[in-house]
C-alpha cells in the first residue's frame, strides 16, 4: 500500500485511522459535494495523502469515497505492528532507517511501535507476531558478568 | 507453584521461550491474549503483573486464558509462556491442612509450607487394564445406606437432593467412619461459604480425624477460575495418595455449583451455549473428572478412589440436565428426599429412588440376603401404608406388617454424630426382625437398641460376640435362625455386661 510509506509508526497509524473515521463521518453527514474540502477540514494531518489515495482510484462521488475509505480502515486494522523497545527516544532519521530495514527484511505492511526503557542501556527488545527477542546491551552485560564470575570463581 | 511463577521470573520466561502476548480483551476471569504463537492448551501463562492463567482455548487470532487472580488482569499487560501444565502441590504433609485449589493455605495466618512434589491437575484417567473389579464394601456407618444402598470401595455414587435435606451430615458420617478405618478422606468444598468450610474443618478436628483428612476449599468470593479448579485439585490429591497405596474417599460438594461456574466461564469465553446455556462440553468436564476414580490394580493389591459427588436438586426434581448427566456417569445415586425429611426421617434417604450399580457385588451372602429381605419387606410396607390411607379395616397380618415396618424405619433413624459398625447393624436388625421387641413400644425398642449400641461400642466382649455371630453365618436365614433361637440368651449376656458396667461405674469414678 503506497499510502503506508507515509505511516511508519504505530502512533501515526492510529492517528491516520482516527482521521479516516472523521472523514467518513463528515462525508456521511454533510450535504456539501466538495469532497476535497471536507477531507481537508476533517483530516488536517493526512488530507493530502487521502486526497491522492481517492484520486488515484478516480473517486469523485461521496458514496464511492465512503466505500473506499471504509475499505481503507479495514486494511489499516489488519496492519501488524513490530514493537521495538529502545533505550532512547528515536529521532525521525532513526525511525526512517529502522523502518526501511524492517520493510525490506520483515514485511512491507508493518508499522513500528516504539517503547522507551532506559534500563536496557542499548540495543533493543523486539516483539513481532508473538515472537520476542532481547537484543539489549543490558542482557549482553549481564551475560558478560556471569561469564566473568565463573572465570573468577566468585 | 507460587515461586515458580513469580513476577520476578517473567523476563526469564520471555527470554527462554522467545514468545510474548498482550492482553487484548478482558471478560474476567477470561482474558484474550494476542501473540504466544506456539502456546498449548492447559499450559500456564504468566503475566508481567505476577498473575497466572491457564490456557483454555487457542484460535489463530487469540489465546483464551482463564485467570485465577482476585482482581482482573489489565488490558495491554504482557504475557509469557511457561511450557508447564497447571500443577498443584501433593504430599503427606497436606493431611490435616485446608488448602485452596492452587495449593495455598486457606488461611493467611497458617502458611501451607514448602512442597517438593507437584502434579498436573489434568491427567488422562487410567485405562481399563489398570482397573480391578470392585470387591470390597465401603462402610458409611449409616444403617439405611449400608443395608439398602450398599457402596463399594472405588464406586462413584452421586449424593443428590434438595438443599437442607441432610446430604452434608451423611457425607460427614461417611468420612468419620472411613477415616477411623484408615481411609484418606478429601473434602472438596466448591464455591462454598467460608463458614461452611470452617464447620467441616471443626467437625474433623472434634472427631479426631484431622490427620486423615484434607480440605480443598474455594469460597463463593473467589475467582470463578479458582472455583472451577477445586474438584480437579481434590482428585489430583486423591491420585497421589492412591499411588502411595492408600484407599481414598473424595467428596465433591457440589458439582451442580461447579457446573454453574463452568457455564459462567464458558459464556464469558464466548463458547456457544447449549441446553440451559451450559457449554457443549459440560458432560465431558464432569465425566473426565469422575473417570479418575475407581478401583485400581497395584503391586500391593487393589487400591481405590471412592468418589461421592454431590448434586443439588430443586423441589426434588432429579430430572435436571446436570443431575441426569451426573447420574449417567456415576455408579448409582443416593436420593435425599425433602418429603421424608419433613416427615422426620433422618437421614432422609429415599431408598426406592436410590440406585447402586456395583455395591451389591461386594456384599457377603448374609448381607445380600438381608438386603433382599429388607427390600421386599419395605416395598410391601409402603404398599400397605398407602392401602391403609383408604381407611379399610385391618387384618392381623397387615397390622403386623405395619408395626414391623415402623420399627425398621425407626431403626434407620440415626443421629448425625452416630455411626454404626456393619456387624452391629446386622445384629440389631436381626434382633428386631425375629420379633425380640414386638411386645413393647417403638420408644422402648429405641432405648434398648441404644443400650446395646453403647455396650457394643464400649465392650470388646460384645463386639467379638457379634462378630462371631455374623462371620460364622453362611447365609442370612441361618443367622436369623440362630438369633431367633438364642435371642434370650444373647440379650441376657448383653444385660450381664451392662449390669457389670453399671456396677463398675461408681468404682471407676
Amino acid at each position: 500500500m503506497k499510502l503506508l510509506k507515509e505511516v511508519k509508526t504505530y502512533e501515526r497509524l492510529q492517528h491516520l485511522m482516527t482521521e479516516v473515521d472523521s472523514v467518513n463521518l463528515a462525508l456521511s453527514g454533510d450535504t456539501s459535494e466538495d469532497i476535497a474540502a471536507l477531507i481537508e477540514e476533517s483530516a488536517p494531518s493526512f488530507a493530502p495523502i487521502l486526497i491522492v489515495h481517492l484520486s488515484n482510484q478516480n473517486i469523485v462521488d461521496k458514496e464511492s469515497a465512503i466505500a473506499t475509505l471504509t475499505e481503507l480502515t479495514e486494511a489499516l486494522e489488519g496492519i501488524e505492528s513490530l514493537e521495538l523497545t529502545l533505550a532512547f527516544e528515536p529521532t525521525e532519521a532513526v525511525t526512517n532507517t529502522l523502518y526501511s530495514w524492517v520493510a525490506e527484511n520483515v514485511d512491507k505492511n508493518v508499522v513500528l511501535d516504539f517503547r522507551r526503557n532506559p534500563s536496557i542501556m542499548s540495543g533493543a527488545l523486539v516483539s513481532y507476531k508473538g515472537k520476542y527477542g532481547d537484543f539489549s546491551g543490558a542482557k549482553d552485560l549481564k551475560e558478560a558478568f556471569v561469564g566473568l564470575r565463573k572465570e573468577l570463581k566468585i | 507453584m507460587s515461586s515458580q511463577f513469580s513476577k520476578d521470573r517473567f523476563e526469564e520466561y520471555l527470554e527462554k521461550y522467545g514468545e510474548v502476548g498482550v492482553v487484548e480483551r478482558v471478560s474476567y476471569p477470561i482474558v484474550q491474549v494476542k501473540g504466544l504463537p506456539t502456546v498449548r492448551p492447559e499450559e500456564v501463562v504468566l503475566f508481567e503483573t505476577g498473575e497466572i492463567g491457564h490456557v483454555t482455548t487457542v484460535t489463530p487470532e487469540h489465546v483464551g486464558v482463564l485467570t485465577f487472580s482476585e482482581k482482573p488482569v489489565k488490558l495491554g499487560v504482557r504475557a509469557a509462556r511457561t511450557s508447564t501444565p497447571l500443577q498443584v502441590p501433593v504430599g503427606d504433609t497436606l493431611l490435616g491442612k485446608s488448602i485452596d485449589p492452587l495449593g495455598r493455605s486457606l488461611y493467611k495466618s497458617k502458611p501451607s509450607g514448602i512442597y517438593s512434589d507437584y502434579r498436573p491437575i489434568e491427567v488422562l484417567p487410567l485405562g481399563i487394564s489398570h482397573r480391578a473389579k470392585i470387591t470390597s464394601t465401603l462402610e458409611t456407618g449409616v444403617a439405611v445406606v449400608d443395608m439398602m444402598v450398599p457402596l463399594g470401595m472405588g464406586q462413584r455414587e452421586l449424593v443428590i437432593g434438595d438443599r437442607k435435606t441432610g446430604k452434608t451430615n451423611f457425607l460427614m458420617q461417611t468420612i468419620l467412619n472411613q477415616a477411623k478405618k484408615g481411609t484418606i478422606c478429601i473434602y472438596a468444598g466448591i464455591g462454598k461459604k467460608k463458614t461452611d468450610i470452617l464447620r467441616v474443618e471443626k467437625f474433623f478436628e472434634d472427631s479426631g480425624i484431622r490427620d486423615k483428612t484434607c480440605i480443598v476449599g474455594s469460597s463463593s468470593t473467589d475467582s470463578a477460575g479458582v472455583i472451577y479448579l477445586t474438584p480437579y485439585t481434590a482428585m489430583t490429591l486423591a491420585e497421589y495418595f492412591k499411588d502411595q497405596g492408600q484407599n481414598v474417599l473424595v467428596i465433591l460438594d457440589d458439582l451442580s455449583i461447579h457446573a454453574k461456574f463452568h457455564r459462567e466461564i464458558s459464556l464469558l469465553g464466548r463458547a456457544f451455549p447449549g441446553r440451559n446455556s451450559y457449554p457443549g462440553d459440560i458432560f465431558y468436564t464432569h465425566a473426565r473428572l469422575l473417570e479418575r476414580a475407581g478401583n485400581f490394580k497395584s503391586d500391593k493389591g487393589p487400591v481405590s478412589i471412592t468418589c461421592l459427588p454431590v448434586a443439588e436438586t430443586v423441589e426434588g426434581d432429579i430430572s435436571g440436565y446436570i443431575q441426569t448427566n451426573l447420574m449417567s456417569m456415576t455408579d448409582g445415586h443416593i436420593f435425599f428426599d425433602k418429603d421424608l425429611f419433613t416427615e422426620g426421617r433422618r437421614p432422609a434417604v429415599n431408598f426406592f429412588l436410590s440406585v447402586t450399580r456395583v455395591g451389591r457385588q461386594t456384599q457377603t451372602p448374609v448381607r445380600q440376603g438381608l438386603n433382599r429381605e429388607l427390600n421386599s419387606f419395605l416395598t410391601l410396607h409402603g404398599k400397605t401404608q398407602s392401602f391403609v390411607h383408604f381407611g379399610a379395616e385391618l387384618s392381623e397380618g397387615v397390622k403386623t406388617t405395619l408395626a414391623m415396618g415402623d420399627r425398621v424405619l425407626d431403626f434407620f433413624n440415626q443421629s448425625p454424630e452416630k455411626i454404626l459398625d456393619m456387624d452391629l447393624q446386622i445384629m440389631l436388625f436381626c434382633l428386631i426382625w425375629v420379633g425380640t421387641w414386638s411386645k413393647v413400644s417403638v420408644e422402648q425398642t429405641r432405648v434398648e437398641l441404644s443400650q446395646i449400641t453403647n455396650a457394643y461400642e464400649t465392650n470388646t466382649e460384645i463386639k467379638e460376640l457379634f462378630s462371631e455371630y455374623v462371620s460364622s453365618a453362611a447365609e442370612f436365614n441361618g443367622l436369623l435362625g440362630r438369633i431367633s433361637a438364642e435371642s434370650q440368651q444373647l440379650l441376657a449376656q448383653i444385660s450381664k455386661v451392662l449390669d457389670k458396667k453399671i456396677a463398675e461405674g461408681p468404682k471407676n469414678g
